[in-house]
């Protein structure tokens, strides 16, 4: 009893003398200046805290534009790319009958079409639905058939295939490969032996994958159907059939304006896990960190952009002389330990240097920004004994953007379609000081990562 | 400072008005340092714990409510911003044996009468944890409970800490009746001595007293 009213004594003792102050501490400028900074460090970096988000998407949002225009096909670029050249022109048949060439209807001249080619002639997407294509010209054999050797001669609004680059892909154009021409002459004439021997001429087929020259309505899938049918008709023709002797020329159409697969972007994901050796005044009392995380890659030819976000723990230890601070020792520690755990925010552009079998090596360059969550400092003393502070710690107060310099090289391998898996030695070197001790922070370390092909289909380069 | 013109100054407070913020400042300086020099070892760690609780006020004034007093609102941020740092840096700070305070007998209060600073030093040389807790207790008036919330502590481990803290500050009550104390109370425990940090690297750093990890 009597001991609870002394401590009760006690605590109003305290409570009265110290509970309300008589005199209030007095004032002091210096803690205003102290508080000023607090206002205008935390309003700037509130600042920049507001824009890194919108500075971040706006480089994801410029990533991905980059990527989806040279990844989307490129039809249109095709107009003005792909060549159909003659390789050979056929032999003008002159017939037996009296120095007139008596090339039979061209209708008939279907018959020694290759099936395949003459679908792909008549690919034509006009053409290929309604029948307006080459085959009701041939049946009829009212209409002359100029392709690009018979074109030069005769049609007026011939294209000639040697040279027409620009229409080749173009559903209006590529008629000039397989043509319907106005010009409605007989096939007994003169001009029937020139469009015989045009239409003799052999479209040596594009690549079956080349969707452009189909054009999405093309029957180039039912070849044969196609082909069938313009035999049929070509036997209606009454013509008399010389073709079969004369040799077919070929028209080798290259498709250089076929989307080229390294043109392409290729997007991947990735999840990245490192550890790395740490340390200011070139490594000096390095130790061992990690860091782990993700990112984002735009693969375009040769060029590799990345860019994420990575949770890394740095430890290290620097001298005494290397620490900076304002704090004024009353015995000097001996070195100092930190640990800072922050967010590694890269820009990394590779470049590739060799690439075979499933295999790449990159090398790299770009920047990282820190974004420190937290310092731990801790003070050793060469007396373990000695009179001072233990250590503190800095809580979410600095940033260094674009403040460190990546150099790397990386070594992947494509373990298949969707994955691959990448080494990546690397370093980590600073333009300006890190930290709330302005350490020159380096690390370099080995990356391992596991890539995900976003678009599994497009050949990574 | 009457209510009108407090009012003013916090309006200006509202908009940023870095004037009317410096005016609210030295206004309620003295006040609250006196509450921060409590939970504090010294008047830096006071003052830098203080500039946070203003920092707060500054940005979260409009969450005053202009009905209540300005000084109860301001003196519970004060407070709180003292726990946050206690919690955030010094709840693992110190342990001594004071176990044995159990067998020691409680001594007797001074005859004199222990001026302000003489009684805020005692109160600064109780370890961060046992301060805390008599802060909480004999000056705010906490119950066990209240301040085993606040400090994420047990109820049982608060009143053992008032009970060490009290037994601390009367052993330096008697220390410092004694004929030779010369005002001295340090009873051999002592805390990290800081006594000039540098104000730029000063925002948001905190020193862990005594802590040797």
């Amino acid at each position: 009893m009597m001991k609870k009213e002394k401590e009760e004594d006690l605590d109003k003792l305290f409570k009265s003398g110290i509970g309300d102050p008589v005199n209030e501490p007095v004032y002091r400028e210096a803690d205003w200046d102290a508080m000023e900074q607090i206002l205008d460090k935390r309003k700037k970096r509130g600042g920049m805290i507001f824009w890194l988000p919108l500075i971040g998407t706006a480089a994801a949002l410029i990533l991905l534009f980059l990527g989806l225009w040279l990844y989307k096909p490129q039809a249109v670029t095709n107009n003005g790319t792909q060549h159909a050249s003659v390789v050979q022109r056929p032999k003008r048949n002159t017939g037996t009958g009296g120095g007139t060439t008596v090339p039979a209807a061209d209708s008939s001249k279907h018959k020694i079409l290759n099936p395949a080619n003459y679908a792909q002639s008549a690919t034509h997407p006009v053409q290929g639905k309604k029948g307006n294509s080459f085959l009701p010209l041939s049946a009829g054999g009212s209409h002359r058939h100029t392709s690009g050797y018979a074109s030069n001669n005769k049609a007026p609004d011939k294209k000639e295939v040697g040279t027409a680059d620009a229409t080749a892909n173009n559903p209006a154009t590529r008629i000039a490969i397989v043509p319907k021409h106005p010009d409605k002459k007989d096939l007994g004439t003169a001009d029937a032996a020139v469009n015989n021997l045009a239409a003799n001429i052999a479209v040596v087929p594009n690549k079956p994958d080349n969707k452009d020259l189909s054009n999405g309505h093309d029957p180039i899938n039912n070849p044969v159907a196609t082909s069938a049918t313009a035999l049929t008709k070509a036997k209606d023709s009454s013509a008399s059939n010389s073709i079969a002797a004369t040799p077919a020329p070929k028209v080798k159409i290259k498709s250089t304006g076929k989307p080229n697969p390294a043109n392409r972007a290729v997007f991947a994901l990735s999840a990245l896990a490192s550890s790395d050796l740490n340390g200011s005044n070139p490594l000096q009392g390095g130790r061992i960190g990690g860091n782990f995380g993700g990112l984002f890659s735009v693969t375009v030819n040769k060029w590799t952009f990345s860019t994420g976000a990575m949770y890394s723990i740095k430890p290290y230890q620097e001298s005494y002389a290397n620490y900076h601070t304002s704090y004024v020792f009353q015995t000097n520690p001996t070195n100092i330990g930190v640990n800072c755990r922050m967010i590694d925010i890269p820009f990394d552009v590779n470049y590739q240097v060799y690439r075979a079998h499933g295999n790449k090596i990159t090398v790299g360059s770009g920047l990282s920004s820190y974004i420190i969550l937290r310092e731990d400092y801790k003070f050793n003393y060469a007396n373990p004994y000695t009179y001072g502070p233990a250590g503190y710690s800095v809580v979410n107060q600095n940033r260094n953007i674009f403040g460190v310099l990546n150099l790397d090289a990386t070594y992947e391998h494509q373990i298949n379609s969707k994955f691959g898996i990448a080494f990546q030695p690397y370093v980590k070197l600073p333009f300006s000081t890190v930290g709330a001790s302005q350490a020159r922070l380096q690390s370099t370390g080995v990356a391992v990562s596991l890539n995900w092909n976003l678009n599994p289909f497009r050949k990574p380069n | 400072m009457g209510e009108e013109e407090l009012h003013q100054l916090i309006g200006g407070c509202l908009k940023q008005d870095r004037t009317s913020q410096k005016m609210l400042y030295k206004v309620f300086y003295g006040f609250s340092m006196g509450i921060c020099l409590r939970y504090a070892n010294n008047r830096e760690e006071a003052a830098e714990v203080m500039n946070q609780g203003f920092y707060k006020v500054f940005t979260r004034i409009e969450t005053y409510d202009r009905t209540r007093p300005f000084k109860a609102w301001l003196g519970k941020i004060m407070m709180n911003v003292s726990i946050d740092y206690y919690r955030a840096n010094l709840k693992m700070a110190y342990t001594d044996d004071l176990d044995k305070a159990e067998h020691l007998s409680d001594g007797e209060l001074p005859d004199r009468k222990l001026n302000y600073d003489d009684l805020l030093k005692m109160v600064q040389k109780l370890p961060p944890a046992y301060r805390t807790v008599f802060n909480l207790f004999a000056i705010e008036g906490y119950t066990h409970e209240e301040i085993g919330e606040l400090l994420h502590i047990s109820p049982g481990t608060s009143k053992s800490n008032l009970h060490k803290a009290r037994f601390k500050l009367k052993q330096m009550i008697a220390e410092a009746d004694s004929p030779g104390s010369k005002g001295n109370y340090n009873n051999g425990i002592d805390y990290s001595p800081i006594v000039a940090i540098g104000k730029t690297n000063m925002n948001g750093v905190y020193f862990d007293k005594n802590i040797r990890k």
